[in-house]
């Protein structure tokens, strides 16, 4: 009964690797955020904000694992499953949020470029670039290693070209006075967020909504169902999804009233859940079929397709 | 889907959400006038003031439609890509209303803070002025006592009726203190006002966003005991043991169950299976008010083929 919905890949994982790339990230995003205030520049604070994703990621890569494998409790039958969904909508939001508002402080600046401190935003932009490489120092040792971490270490090497792009504008600025450079570069890595963010928004909202997993469809589901030995009818058939790695399925299955008496229901649970498990491109471990007969529909007020 | 109609999760009351849509329907049409009015108002008399508040009824509006779209959609029936309904969607209407109440109540009180840091000369509004927040106070008050009713339907219209709620305190501080203000010559009245609507919008809204919060994370719903549960379905006759059992609400009030009873051989081998399955589900809707339940009955050595078991 030790066992819980964690589904980290097994083996090593590289927790003190992830641990020091993200206090160096958490690190720049301060410097970056307080670079943008007194720069005045706008394509540091869109790199700032995209280096929030980061300190998100390397968090979630960092805790999740920790947070999922807490044992289920009375008052989260699901464990902590969930959180890691609503604070992924929690990132997307503020990040969308701050794209918004660097497309249109952007434009309003394209007409009217305010100065902006370019030799402070070269030391920023440095700074930034070096703690970035630093963490993709870090975690390039265990890159192979697994997929958590590969994924942790392409998000770091996406934002190093981002600071790449604050020093270059810096350095336009610096030379040619031409304001608009920050403006563009902002937009520009605005740009390259914005659509990323949008699709995570609409994942998150879809798994919080209860969706059926994406891939899974349920009318597939019904007649696969349908189709096994001694099944008459199906009916309250719900498929979500609790958090990325748990879809849930749960089912009444109506099966004939001699199943009941010659011992043959616990095999057709045992076709349910192999079923449900390994036919569809969602596999789904976690299943809970009721079978009834017939006249258990009268002890059911709310019944539905 | 013939019979979506009587679908489970429509086990809410029916009329009870037509009457919460036509409150909610009502309360913006009254706002939406207010809002109106204001506007004209303020072109008329070059009112900066009046505009702001004209911006605070916008929030509002904004919050109520919301709301409103929200019981629409929610009423929309089951399909196989949402096989638990819309219902999800007043919750996070209510996660709008929440933090846009919480962003509005944050700012006042900002405003209220510097005010009282720096006190500017505090203007005391003009008499019209006095009187258009005294409309604002009455068709606020109206439409709150239009949404009392349903306050306590749901999350969503809980939602609604704070975002009223808030205004309502705004517009009613607005007079105390400029009367305050006009009698006693007190200027910090004005922002101590500021700062008592956000000390009672705040925890309001932060309660609001902990029950939104507890339901999108699948917690168990407050008012469901789980080992209360678990101790029932253990003390039914063959049951051996319970696991997988998770308890959660698709919005306050629908609770979906569902669990894995274990049951001695001779169960299955009476036959006694269905009628036990009979008893649990009577147990669970009579006892605990949770109808949506799903009960896999299984032999002891049912346990091998499952991957992941947890109490
Ligand atoms: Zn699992
Ligand atoms: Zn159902
Ligand atoms: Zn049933
Ligand atoms: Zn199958
Ligand atoms: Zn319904
Ligand atoms: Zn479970
Ligand atoms: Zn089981
Ligand atoms: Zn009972």
């Amino acid at each position: 009964m030790g066992n819980d919905h964690s589904h980290a890949p097994a083996g090593a994982v590289h927790t003190r690797r992830i641990a020091i790339a993200l206090a160096i990230t958490a690190t720049i995003f301060g410097a970056e955020v307080f670079g943008a205030i007194i720069t005045g520049s706008l394509a540091l604070l869109i790199d700032a904000a995209h280096m929030l994703t980061d300190v998100f990621g390397l968090t979630m890569a960092l805790v999740a694992a920790r947070l999922m494998s807490r044992p289920t409790s009375a008052k989260r039958t699901w464990g902590f499953a969930r959180a890691e969904v609503l604070a992924a909508l929690g990132q997307a939001t503020v990040l969308l949020a701050v794209g918004l508002f660097v497309f249109v402080e952007g434009i309003q600046r394209l007409f009217a470029p305010p100065e902006i401190a370019s030799g402070e935003l070269i030391i920023f932009g440095i700074i930034g670039l070096v703690a970035n490489v630093a963490s993709i120092a870090v975690l390039a040792g265990g890159r192979s290693a697994n997929f958590n971490l590969r994924a942790a270490f392409l998000e770091v090497v996406n934002d190093a070209l981002g600071s790449v792009a604050v020093i270059i504008s810096a350095v336009v600025i610096s030379l040619t006075g031409f304001y608009r450079a920050d403006s563009i570069v902002a937009m520009l890595i605005g740009a390259l967020i914005i659509p990323r963010t949008l699709k995570l928004l609409k994942e998150t909202i879809s798994v919080l909504l209860e969706t059926t997993p994406t891939g899974l469809d349920l009318d597939d589901v019904r007649a696969h169902i349908l189709g096994l030995p001694h099944v008459v009818a199906v009916h309250d058939l719900h498929a979500s999804q609790v958090a990325t790695n748990l879809p849930v399925i749960s089912a009444h299955v109506v099966v004939d009233e001699k199943c009941f008496r010659d011992g043959t229901a616990p095999a057709v649970l045992d076709d349910l859940q192999k079923c449900v498990a390994t036919h569809f491109p969602v596999s789904i471990e976690h299943s809970t079929f009721q079978l009834e007969p017939a006249s258990h529909a009268e002890h059911e007020d709310a019944v539905h397709t | 889907m013939a019979r979506s109609e009587q679908h489970s999760h429509g086990s809410h009351d029916h009329a009870s959400a037509t009457t919460n849509r036509s409150r909610l329907g009502w309360a913006i049409a009254i706002v939406a006038t207010v809002l109106i009015v204001e506007i004209v108002g303020a072109v008329a008399t070059g009112s900066l003031a009046l505009l702001a508040d004209a911006g605070h009824m916008a929030s509002d509006l904004i919050g109520l439609i919301v709301a409103l779209v929200a019981t629409i959609v929610a009423a929309r029936p089951a399909t196989e890509r949402h096989s638990f309904g819309f219902q999800r969607v007043e919750v996070f209407a209510a996660l709008f209303n929440g933090l846009l109440l919480i962003g509005v109540a944050a700012f006042v009180a900002i405003e209220g803070v510097s005010r009282l840091i720096t006190p500017d000369d505090v203007q005391i509004p003009p008499v019209p002025l006095l009187v258009v927040a005294a409309i604002g106070l009455i068709a606020n008050f109206a439409a709150l006592m239009l949404l009392r009713g349903g306050a306590s339907s749901s999350l969503n219209m809980r939602g609604a009726y704070l975002e009223v709620f808030g205004d309502l305190l705004g517009s009613a501080t607005v007079i105390v203190a400029s009367l305050v203000i006009l009698f006693t010559g007190f200027a910090p009245a004005d922002a101590i006002a500021s700062l008592v609507i956000a000390a009672m919008i705040i925890p309001r809204a932060v309660s609001l966003l902990r029950d939104v919060i507890r339901v999108l994370l699948q917690q168990t719903p407050v008012e469901t005991d789980v080992a209360e549960i678990r101790s029932h379905i253990l003390a039914e006759e063959g049951v051996v043991d319970v696991h997988d059992v998770h308890v959660w609400a698709v919005t306050t009030g629908k609770n979906i169950f569902s669990a894995h009873v274990v049951v001695e051989p001779a169960v299955f081998e009476r036959g006694d299976s269905g009628r036990l399955l009979d008893r649990l589900s009577m147990c669970l809707s009579a006892h605990f008010d949770v109808r949506h339940s799903t009960f896999q009955i299984e032999p002891a050595e049912h346990a091998q083929h499952e991957e992941h078991l947890h109490p």
